[in-house]
């Protein structure tokens, strides 16, 4: 059992989902990769809370640490979180309490006017790698629908994306609209994306600016331990 | 580098027209050739630091892939510079503002105003890539997407620095709406420039242009014309994009 534990760690460490896939380091094609270990695991009647705690958990730990070592860069750690993220959509069903697994609600979205996609995508991928439940809203998404939405599906966490000047203004119409509607509080408010900065943040009342998605993993983690 | 097709096509645009008071669409002919070192850079990778071996690989399969895709178009319209104030510039009957772009048309007396792009094909590849999870591929290709487009962009600008130089002229920086001091909404001033292109690059309400994968911008020409690097004497200390070989203290 711990064998395919340490595989499944190390497999994950390589960014490798299927057995057809090379791997960060290329070299172990045809081996079995981060999901076909997971399905093993189950066989093996590892528990889907040891598989995720001891396997993928710790395993991205480690590309979180050499993302921060720059030894990893963004395609190496979106390779792991991509294997993660195919691995607890796996898991998922045979989690007794999944609620209890999860580190919270994420929801994100591109904000109104902007078309910009992939780097919400990136964050989304990542935080779920990184264990959050993940919901994408989708890109140019007006307040309203923003608004909508945390009334309904009640997120802990709220990710916003805009690319441009023009287009990160929405961002600012969004939270207030989200005060206009009395829920701004129920929601921690994150921002990102290529022409935002801290400054902008403070200025429109997000909670927090994040770089990149590993950024984001941290802030997330800051508000665990005050809400703790 | 002299591309025998590229300079047929050139004739054909500029047949019987005076070169300096056309427009033209650029449609066939592009030939654009992706630099792998290009698109690591833009992944992230720093200058000394290639990608280890798996995402090398990604990035061959869709850098192979990615010439399927894509379907690389200019549009262009030549103008007198009527007036360079600072910050205020006219071109035509267009105005803009910004410092930079009365310095970067210094010397020049015609501008081109353009736009390029390598058409919808290849986001929506990328976003079918999406769907399917593959965010890695995606990002890749998306990648790819960017580093093409600029590559086009070249292309046109080569082909501006050709013309030029064949009247005993020089060209200048090439600029664009959204960057340093040139406000993203002036975009829609410069639209007005390109008026109906026919290359099918749209401007939505908030200034982003569809498809994602396409650039903007002006180009001075004239006898006088230099290379001026805005950044020389722009007072924005700690840009992250000043050019290296005008550090602030410069
Ligand atoms: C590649 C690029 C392009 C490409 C592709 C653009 C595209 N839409 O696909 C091309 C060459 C086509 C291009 C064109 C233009 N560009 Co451009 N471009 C960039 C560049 C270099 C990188 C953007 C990118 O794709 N990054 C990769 C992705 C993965 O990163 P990302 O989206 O930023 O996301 C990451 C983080 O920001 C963060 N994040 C993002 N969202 C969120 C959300 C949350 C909740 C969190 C936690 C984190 C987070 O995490 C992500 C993962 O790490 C930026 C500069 C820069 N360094 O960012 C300029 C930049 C965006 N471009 C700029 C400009 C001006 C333009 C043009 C308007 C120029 C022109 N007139 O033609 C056009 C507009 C194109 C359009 N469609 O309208 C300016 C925008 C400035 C402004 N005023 O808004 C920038 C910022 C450059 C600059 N320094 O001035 N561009
Ligand atoms: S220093 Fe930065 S803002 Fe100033 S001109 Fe150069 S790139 Fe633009």
């Amino acid at each position: 059992m711990e064998d395919i534990i340490a595989l499944l760690k190390e497999n994950v460490i390589q960014g490798r989902k299927t057995k057809d896939d090379e791997g960060v380091d290329g070299d172990s094609i045809g081996m079995p990769g981060v999901i076909e270990l997971t399905q093993l695991a189950l066989e093996s009647n590892i528990p889907p809370e040891v598989i995720i705690e001891e396997g993928l958990t710790t395993g991205m730990q480690v590309v979180g640490d050499k993302f921060a070592a720059k030894e990893y860069f963004v395609p190496d750690m979106l390779a792991s979180a991509e294997a993660v993220s195919g691995a607890q959509d796996i898991l998922k069903p045979y989690l007794e309490d999944s609620d209890a697994m999860s580190k919270g609600k994420f929801a994100i979205a591109t904000v109104k006017g902007d078309i910009h996609d992939i780097g919400k995508n990136i964050v989304a991928t990542l935080l779920k790698g990184a264990g959050y439940e993940v919901d994408d809203l989708g890109i140019n998404i007006p307040p309203e629908k923003i608004v909508e939405y945390v009334r309904e599906y009640k997120p802990d966490f709220l990710g916003l994306s805009a690319l441009l000047t023009t287009t990160m203004l929405a961002m600012g119409e969004t939270i207030e609209a989200l005060k206009e509607n009395g829920i701004r509080d129920s929601v921690k408010v994150l921002i990102g994306g290529a022409a935002v900065s801290e400054e902008f943040a403070q200025q429109i009342g997000a909670d927090a600016y994040c770089v990149d998605g590993f950024h984001a993993i941290k802030v997330l983690e800051e508000f665990q331990k005050v809400k703790a | 580098m002299v591309n025998m097709e590229k300079e047929l096509m050139y004739n054909d645009e500029v047949k019987g027209v005076p070169e300096f008071s056309l427009a033209g669409s650029i449609q066939e002919g592009i030939k654009i050739e992706i630099d792998k070192a290009e698109v690591y850079r833009h992944l992230g990778y720093g200058r000394e630091q290639d990608p280890r071996a798996g995402i090398l690989s990604i990035v061959d399969d869709q850098v192979c892939k990615a010439y399927e895709f894509i379907n690389p178009a200019a549009y262009y319209t030549i103008n007198p510079i009527t007036s360079v104030g600072s910050p205020e510039v006219s071109v035509g009957e267009l105005h803009f503002t910004s410092h930079n772009l009365a310095q970067v048309f210094s010397g020049c007396s015609q501008a081109a105003i353009f736009v390029v792009t390598i058409g919808k094909a290849l986001e929506m590849e990328v976003d079918q890539l999406t769907k399917e999870g593959s965010i890695l591929s995606a990002l890749v290709l998306d990648t790819v997407g960017s580093v093409a487009v600029e590559k086009v962009a070249d292309e046109l600008e080569s082909m501006f620095r050709d013309f030029a130089a064949a009247k005993g002229g020089k060209i200048s920086w090439r600029y664009s709406p959204g960057y340093c001091d040139w406000d993203i909404a002036q975009q829609k001033e410069l639209f007005r420039g390109l008026d109906g292109n026919p290359i099918g690059v749209n401007l939505t309400d908030a200034c982003s242009m569809k498809p994602r994968k396409s650039i903007s911008g002006i180009i001075g020409g004239g006898e006088f014309c230099s290379v001026f690097s805005a950044c020389r004497s722009c007072n924005r200390k700690n840009c992250p994009n000043r050019r290296e070989e005008f550090l602030a203290n410069d």
